[in-house]
C-alpha cells in the first residue's frame, strides 16, 4: 500500500487549492534549510579542530561522549517546537479493507524524512570519522554514531507521543520543557554534570556493542509506544475530550465596539474552543519568558548599545501570536464563510472584529511582559516601541499578506491524523514583518542615535494607527474584490 | 421581489446555469425543484452574490446584488453548514444573529418560541455546539436562523432534507404561517415533491440549468406535471 499512499498524498499536494502558495513557501523553506545545512556541514568538518584548539580539548571522544546527552536533549525540544505532526486523514481509509496497523506504519516511515533526521548524521560524522575513529577503531566508531542515530530517530517517536499525551496543554509542555532544561541548568551554575554520568554509557561503545543494542531497543519501544497510541485514537469520533463545554465565557468582551466587537466575540470564542488557536496562545504566553534568556541585567546605556537586538525581542515577545494566528488569518473561519458572506458588511466587520481581537491579545501580551521593566526601565522603551510597530503596521503587513490565496482549514475536524502542527514555513511570512521596523531603524540609528530610532519606529506605528482606517478599508475592498474566489476555495475544500 | 436577467454560470466550457428571464414576485412561495446537477444550488449561490455570474445579473428589490449590500439585512438564507458558526452553541448562535441584526432580546425570545415545536426540546439548553449536533438537528438550527428577524425573503436549499417526517410538517406549517402573516418570499429547492407542490404556488423546473417549465397551477395540476417528467 505504500507506494499508493505515497501517489494519493503527492495528488493531494498537487490538486490542492493553495498549490502554488504551498510551492513558493516550499521552496523558501528548503532553501533556507540547505542553507543551514552547509552551515552545519562547514561546522561539523571543522568540529574537531575547533573543540582541540578553541576549547582545549584533549581527548575528544571522552567529551563528545559527556556532550552527547546534552545534544539529544536539545535536539528533542527543537524537534517538540519545529516538527510537525505527520498528517494523514485517516477518515477516508477507515471503511476500506486497508489495515489500520499498516496506514500507522507508513505514517510513521514518512515522517521519518525530515530534515531533522540528518541533523545527527551531519553533525557527527565527519568528527566521527577525524577523531573518534582513530581512538575507537572504525568498527566501534561506527557503533558509536549509530547509537547516537538510532537514540536520535527514538526521540523523535518519543516527541510523537508526548505530544499527543500533551495535547497541547500549557501545563504539560511547560512541564516537559523544565524537565529538558534542568540538566542545562545544573550545568550552566556547576552543580552537577549529568554528562559525567552517561559518558559512560556512551563510552562503552569503544570497546562492546551494548549501547547500540539499547539505543535499538529503545528506539523500537518508542517507536511501539507511539504506533500504540496512534492506533488506539484511529476512529472517527474526537480525541479531544478535555475540551469542555464552556459557555459565556468572554461573552461580551468586545461588545463596545459595535458591530465589529460582535464579530470579534465570535473570534474569541473560535480562539478558545479549537485546539490549534490555543496552542497559539500557550505558545504566546510561553514565549513571554524568552526575554529572560535575552534581557542581561544592566544599568541604562549598555541595554541601549544593543538596543537594535532588543527592540526584536521586544516585538517578538509582544507580536508571537499575531504572527503565528494572523498567518492563517481568513483560514479560520474557512468553514463558515459563508456565514460573513451573507451578513449586511459581514466582510468588513469580520476583518475589523478579527484586528481588535490581535490587536488585543497583543496588548495583553504587552501588560505581561511588564515585570521586565526591573531589569531597566529601557525595557519598557523597546515593549512600547514594539507594541506601537505591532498595532499601527504590524497586523496590516501579516493580514495582507496572509489574504494572498488563503489556504482553508478544517478547524473542526480534529481528528490527530489530520493536525496541522506548528511549522517553519509560517516564520517565513514574519520575514517582512520583522525586518519593515530595521528599514527606519538601521539608518537613524546610524545617523544619530538609538532613540532617535526607536522614536521613529514609535512614530511609525503611531502614523499606522491613525491612518488605521484607512489600511483596514484598503484590505477589506481588496478581500471584497475576490470574495467569490475565496468563498469558493472555501467552500470545496471542506 | 427578484429579477434574474441573461444570468449565466459557467465553470469552464460548461454550463452549469443560463436562466433568460425569471421574476420571482413578493410574498410568492418559489420552488425549484430538478435532478442532480440542474443547477439548484448555483442558482440560490447566485443569488445569494456567494458565487461570480459568468454574465447576466440578479437584482433583489432593485439593487443589484453583486453591487451593494444592503439587500443583506432583510434576506435570509440557510444553504448548507457553511452558513453557521458551527463552534458556537446554538443558543449563542442565536444570540449572536439577535446583535447583527440588530433585534431586541424579546424579538429572540419569540422567535424561538415559535420553533421550539420544531427544535423539540433537542436544541436550546443542550451543553453541546452546534458541530456535535446531528445532521437534522443542525438544520434544524440553519432553519430558525433564516427566519430570524422578519425578513423579507428566505432561501432554503434541501429544507427537508434530513428533518423527520414530523419535523418535516411542522416546518411545513411554520413556512405557510409566515407567508400569511408577513408575506415573507420564500424560495426552496427540494427533492420532496409532495412537499414543495403542498407549500410552493408556483414551481420551477430545471434541468441542466435552464428552465424546462414554469408551473403556476393549480396544485393538483403541478403535481401531475411534475410526476410525468420525473417518470421518465
Amino acid at each position: 500500500m505504500a507506494p499508493e499512499f505515497t501517489r494519493l498524498f503527492l495528488l493531494e499536494k498537487v490538486r490542492s487549492l493553495s498549490f502554488g502558495r504551498d510551492l513558493v513557501s516550499g521552496i523558501l523553506v528548503s532553501v533556507f534549510v540547505v542553507f543551514i545545512f552547509f552551515y552545519l556541514i562547514g561546522f561539523a568538518v571543522f568540529l574537531g579542530l575547533i573543540l582541540k584548539n578553541l576549547f582545549e580539548v584533549e581527548d575528544v571522544p571522552a567529551f563528545l561522549n559527556q556532550a552527547a546527552i546534552f545534544y539529544l536533549l536539545a535536539e528533542f525540544l527543537i524537534r517538540f517546537v519545529l516538527q510537525k505532526k505527520p498528517l494523514f486523514d485517516l477518515s477516508r481509509f477507515l471503511h476500506l479493507p486497508v489495515e489500520k496497523s499498516g496506514i500507522i506504519n507508513y505514517l510513521l516511515a514518512k515522517s521519518l524524512f525530515s530534515p531533522f533526521s540528518l541533523l545527527v548524521i551531519i553533525l557527527f560524522v565527519p568528527v566521527t570519522i577525524s577523531d573518534v575513529s582513530p581512538v575507537y577503531g572504525p568498527i566501534y566508531s561506527s557503533l558509536w554514531l549509530a547509537t547516537l542515530f538510532f537514540l536520535s530517530i527514538a526521540s523523535h517517536y518519543l516527541v510523537l507521543w508526548l505530544k499527543e499525551v500533551i495535547n497541547g496543554r500549557f501545563i504539560g509542555t511547560l512541564i516537559l520543557f523544565a524537565i529538558i532544561t534542568i540538566p542545562f541548568v545544573l550545568l550552566y551554575f556547576n552543580v552537577v554534570n549529568i554528562g559525567d554520568y552517561t559518558a559512560q554509557f556512551f563510552g562503552l561503545s569503544a570497546s562492546a556493542p551494548v549501547p547500540l543494542v539499547v539505543s535499538m531497543l529503545f528506539c523500537a519501544f518508542s517507536f511501539k509506544l507511539i504506533h500504540r497510541r496512534y492506533l488506539g485514537s484511529a476512529y472517527l469520533d474526537r480525541m479531544d475530550k478535555n475540551v469542555a463545554f464552556v459557555s459565556g465565557f468572554g461573552k461580551n468582551l468586545f461588545s463596545r465596539f459595535g458591530a465589529a466587537g460582535t464579530y470579534a466575540d465570535i473570534e474569541l470564542k473560535l480562539i478558545l474552543r479549537h485546539k490549534k488557536s490555543r496552542g497559539f496562545l500557550v505558545l504566546a504566553l510561553l514565549f513571554l519568558l524568552y526575554g529572560l534568556f535575552m534581557y542581561r541585567m544592566g544599568a541604562g546605556d549598555s541595554l541601549m548599545e544593543s538596543s537594535g537586538i532588543y527592540l526584536f525581542v521586544g516585538i517578538f515577545i509582544v507580536s508571537i501570536f499575531l504572527i503565528n494566528y494572523g498567518q492563517f488569518f481568513l483560514s479560520w473561519n474557512a468553514p463558515s464563510f459563508d456565514f460573513y458572506m451573507v451578513k449586511n458588511h459581514g466582510i468588513e466587520e469580520l476583518i475589523r472584529g478579527k484586528i481588535l481581537v490581535l490587536s488585543t491579545v497583543s496588548i495583553f501580551l504587552y501588560l505581561l511582559a511588564m515585570p521586565y521593566v526591573y531589569l531597566g526601565w529601557q525595557i519598557l522603551i523597546f515593549h512600547t516601541v514594539a507594541l506601537l510597530y505591532n498595532i499601527g503596521i504590524g497586523t496590516h503587513v501579516i493580514t495582507g499578506l496572509a489574504m494572498w490565496e488563503p489556504k482553508p482549514m478544517d478547524i473542526n475536524k480534529q481528528a490527530m491524523f489530520n493536525y496541522e502542527g506548528i511549522g517553519f514555513a509560517q516564520f517565513l511570512m514574519g520575514i517582512p514583518f520583522f525586518v519593515l521596523p530595521y528599514v527606519i531603524y538601521v539608518p537613524i540609528n546610524y545617523l544619530f542615535d538609538p532613540y532617535a530610532a526607536l522614536a521613529a519606529v514609535g512614530i511609525f506605528g503611531i502614523t499606522g494607527i491613525i491612518y488605521q482606517d484607512k489600511i483596514i478599508s484598503y484590505n477589506v475592498r481588496r478581500l471584497k474584490g475576490k470574495r467569490h474566489k475565496v468563498s469558493s476555495t472555501f467552500r470545496q475544500s471542506t | 421581489m427578484i429579477i434574474i436577467e441573461n444570468l449565466k454560470k459557467l465553470y469552464g466550457p460548461e454550463e452549469a446555469l443560463n436562466i433568460e428571464e425569471l421574476k420571482i414576485e413578493t410574498s410568492e412561495c418559489f420552488g425549484l425543484v430538478g435532478n442532480n446537477g440542474a443547477g439548484k444550488t448555483t442558482l440560490f449561490r447566485l443569488i445569494l452574490d456567494l458565487i461570480r455570474t459568468s454574465s447576466g445579473r440578479v437584482t433583489i428589490n432593485g439593487e443589484d446584488v453583486s453591487k451593494t449590500e444592503e439587500w443583506k439585512s432583510f434576506v435570509r438564507s440557510y444553504l448548507d453548514e457553511h452558513m453557521l458558526l458551527s463552534f458556537l452553541s446554538p443558543a449563542e448562535y442565536f444570540e449572536t444573529l439577535r446583535k447583527i441584526y440588530g433585534l431586541g432580546e424579546q424579538d429572540l425570545e419569540n422567535h424561538l418560541e415559535k420553533f421550539s415545536p420544531l427544535f423539540n426540546g433537542e436544541i436550546l439548553g443542550k451543553k453541546k455546539y452546534i458541530r456535535d449536533l446531528s445532521k437534522g438537528n443542525i438544520k434544524k438550527v440553519g432553519i430558525a436562523a433564516a427566519f430570524l428577524g422578519n425578513p423579507s425573503l428566505v432561501l432554503l436549499d434541501e429544507p427537508f432534507e434530513n428533518l423527520d417526517p414530523t419535523s418535516q410538517n411542522r416546518l411545513k406549517k411554520i413556512i405557510t404561517e409566515e407567508r400569511e402573516t408577513n408575506g415573507t418570499t420564500f424560495l426552496i429547492s427540494s427533492h420532496d415533491l409532495v412537499h414543495v407542490t403542498d407549500i410552493c404556488n408556483r414551481i420551477v423546473l430545471l434541468e441542466k440549468g435552464h428552465v424546462l417549465r414554469d408551473l403556476k397551477d393549480e396544485k393538483k395540476v403541478m403535481a401531475e406535471e411534475l410526476a410525468d417528467y420525473f417518470d421518465r
